[in-house]
């Protein structure tokens, strides 16, 4: 076993980290313009594009979208940024791998349901502001298919690239439903997607493209949740009451031991999560399954969140204001919990692989 | 990153399946009880056979008897045999000596006992805590005085794990005043003493499983001759403490893998009933995975001490979790099987397994250090934050 980043994967986290010190520290992300400005910048160093149909390293993409949260970025790289090139690609929908990466997508994942049109009028995204076309992917369950416990096997997968018109009335406009002093918290796609606009994808490649946006999203809350530690582990050790720092005093001592001993858990499972997935990919069987995926995404969604919060308990009042960041990382963690299945999801797709297995 | 094991270590796993083939885990009879870290009870015939195999001294440097296979393989070994349930509990302890023996013994010791450790035939105890001396282990109060050739010890010493099996004691007393030492931490020696030194008593305490773990040691004016000193003299402490994460590593390393057995063990058991609890099944569910995410952070954990990178707060934090997650698993269980669970004997569920997990758990966030010390110690030397004692504080450390 070898826990080491190899030399590649450490220079591309630093340079990630250089990046947002030189650059998104310096942004106002309640500006569509420097986030669409530092949006082209992570396209143009590559970070958006790692995966592609014949090229799928899932813990490096991980590791960017750790670094890229770890880093307050709230820009939606991960989950939506990086499948949904991937997906368009997968779906015959631009031609070759590399044709549309560094052109703006953002994926709108509808998993639910069996009419793909309602399940993706139904759902939410990050970041459709920033796209210039939104993909969108759905795997229904075929009519008559049974309903017990819940998996990615037997669906049919189905993908539609729809032009996001900057123009109000236009079709597939993407509208902002969640904002948050000025930042889009969560968007959805105002019209249908037209029915022409569907092409069939094949499940072993649209499975995997969920899978690794499960695996992204669990990469950011582990990002996330460690930003949160880092600055409750400074503000305790900097905020003094009665004559001693806050962090001196076991009940805060403990409360933080255990965000870290969260996050670790977490991370780890999910660059595990990551490993398992690339090595599945060759010759991967529709409904095959990955655990260690529903595992990591299942984990990170409960601990991160349940860290982050625990976080403004430490942080005190300041932290129940808007004046301090922890509120948009909290809001920010609980949509990537969200997207690409919850907790709830993942852990049935467990139970309903145990069952299922003789 | 490699999550998985090398050709080596799968090679080993296969050899240690099918020794176990041969030779099912429940039919090694068994001289102490499980203390439920994971490593099963004391079975001196496994020990022994294991032995036989050169398994003791996997990793041992080949002039002392060893087979110096990376300890990538010493985990696989320690992991299969976890899973297959089987009773290795001195196997750990075994290990953990001889390498101290190997790090800090002075040639004599050496010959004397790393062979017999090695056939399975050695084993020893700690004599650290005291009545008085448990989480503030430096209050302790034994003492040794050089007589000649010899040095005499007098004191107290209690909750040495499995002392009545095992047949040396390691014992932690004060050569010399603390005053004198300039630190509390200073002026310990650790002593090597036979079980069968004259002056030394050992009784046993029942726990609340109605068997012994713990022995209580009465030190009465025993005579050890100097060569039986471990490292240095009036240094024995901070040599314990160059050995510690090593200790803990190896203390809680079986634990997830032993946790997994569990699991699987309740879900056959109550495959019937889940169907109709679904509260109980997701926690089954959960907790699987927490045991499979908190395996990883022990493989991590190998991994840093095995490429010598430092590990301030992972045996603190690592122990703690697993001990928690144990007692969560523990309660799961009781929940599952309800009072049935005390049920002892032939009526036991599960052949009793689920008791003694229950049961031992209660102790394993005490042992080897509290939950509570471990979480301080977390994050003072993990997160940097100032000590509880300390008025003002440094910058703030930052985790990897």
């Amino acid at each position: 076993m070898d826990f080491a980043l190899n030399d590649d994967q450490d220079q591309m986290v630093r340079a990630v980290a250089r990046w947002i010190d030189r650059r998104w520290a310096r942004a106002d992300p309640a500006s569509p313009a420097d986030r669409r400005a530092c949006w082209n910048e992570l396209e143009a160093n590559g970070w958006t594009g790692l995966l592609t149909p014949s090229s799928f390293p899932v813990l490096d993409a991980a590791l960017v979208v750790e670094a890229l949260a770890h880093g307050r970025c709230s820009l939606p790289v991960g989950p939506g940024g990086m499948t949904a090139p991937l997906v368009a690609a997968a779906a015959g929908l631009v031609a070759g791998d590399r044709d549309g990466v560094g052109s703006s997508y953002q994926l709108l994942s509808a998993i639910e349901g069996r009419d793909p049109t309602a399940a993706a009028a139904a759902t939410t995204a990050r970041g459709l502001e920033l796209a210039d076309r939104v993909v969108v992917l759905t795997a229904t369950v075929p009519a008559g298919a049974g309903s017990a416990g819940w998996s990615l096997a037997g669906r049919q997968w189905r993908a539609a690239v729809v032009p996001v018109d900057p123009a109000p009335a236009g079709d597939g406009r993407a509208i902002e439903v969640a904002q948050d002093e000025g930042r889009t918290v969560l968007s959805r796609l105002a019209t249908p997607v037209p029915a022409e606009a569907w092409h069939p994808l094949d499940p072993a490649r649209g499975e995997l493209a969920w899978l690794a946006g499960a695996v992204l999203s669990a990469a950011e809350l582990v990002g996330l949740a460690r930003a949160v530690l880092d600055s409750c582990v400074d503000y305790a050790g900097q905020r003094v009451q009665g004559g001693r720092p806050i962090g001196g005093h076991q009940a805060i001592q403990h409360r933080l031991a255990d965000m870290l001993g969260a996050v670790e858990r977490a991370r780890y499972l999910t660059y595990a999560a990551a490993v398992d997935l690339a090595d599945a990919a060759p010759g991967f069987r529709p409904g095959q399954g990955v655990p260690t995926v529903h595992r990591a995404k299942a984990l990170a969604a409960r601990d991160c969140v349940a860290a982050i919060r625990s976080g403004h308990q430490v942080m005190g009042a300041i932290a129940y204001s808007a004046e301090h960041d922890l509120h948009h990382l909290h809001k920010q963690a609980i949509v990537a919990a969200s997207e690409h299945g919850d907790a709830a999801r993942h852990w049935t797709a467990l139970e309903t692989a145990t069952a299922d297995s003789p | 990153m490699e999550f998985r094991y090398p050709p080596s270590a799968e090679a080993l796993r296969a050899e240690v399946r099918a020794f176990l083939a041969e030779r099912p885990p429940d039919t090694w009879p068994h001289d102490a009880m499980d203390g439920g870290y994971g490593t099963g009870a004391y079975s001196f015939d496994l020990l022994r056979a294991l032995g036989t195999r050169g398994w003791i001294g996997l990793t041992w440097p080949r002039r002392f008897g060893g087979a110096e296979r990376p300890m990538i393989d010493h985990l696989a070994l320690m992991e299969e045999l976890a899973l297959a349930g089987a009773p290795f509990g001195p196997l750990a302890g075994s290990d953990q000596w001889a390498q101290s023996l190997i790090r800090e013994g002075n040639p004599t010791l050496q010959a004397d006992l790393l062979p017999r450790i090695a056939a399975g035939e050695a084993l020893a105890w700690q004599g650290y805590s005291e009545p008085d001396a448990g989480s503030d282990l430096l209050a302790l109060t034994t003492r040794a005085r050089r007589d000649g050739d010899e040095y005499r010890i007098d004191g107290h010493k209690i909750w040495s794990s499995e002392a009545g099996a095992c047949t040396h004691g390691m014992v932690l007393a004060r050569t010399t005043n603390a005053e004198e030492a300039g630190s509390r931490a200073g002026g310990l020696t650790m002593f090597v003493v036979p079980n069968d030194a004259p002056g030394l008593t050992l009784r046993p305490i029942v726990s609340l499983t109605g068997e012994v773990y713990h022995y209580e040691a009465f030190l009465d004016d025993v005579r050890v001759p100097a060569w039986r000193v471990m490292g240095q003299e009036d240094e024995g402490f901070r040599e314990l403490l160059k050995g510690l994460d090593r200790d803990r590593f190896w203390g809680r390393f079986c634990k997830p893998p032993a946790l997994t057995r569990q699991l699987s063990l309740l879900r056959r058991h109550a495959a019937g009933a889940l169907g109709a609890q679904p509260a109980l099944a997701r926690r089954l569910t959960e907790l699987e995975t927490e045991v499979d995410a908190t395996r990883l952070l022990f493989h991590r954990f190998g991994w840093l001490l095995d490429q010598g990178i430092p590990t301030p707060y992972e045996s603190a934090l690592y122990k703690t979790m697993a001990d928690e997650l144990g007692q969560r698993v523990a309660n799961l269980a009781l929940d599952l099987l309800g009072s049935d669970i005390l049920l002892d004997g032939p009526a036991a569920p599960l052949a009793g397994a689920m008791r003694q997990l229950y049961l031992t758990s209660v102790g394993q966030t005490i042992a080897g250090g509290t939950s509570e010390v471990l979480r301080t110690t977390v994050a003072t030397r993990g997160l940097g934050l100032p000590r509880s004692d300390t008025p003002s504080s440094g910058a703030p450390r930052r985790h990897r």
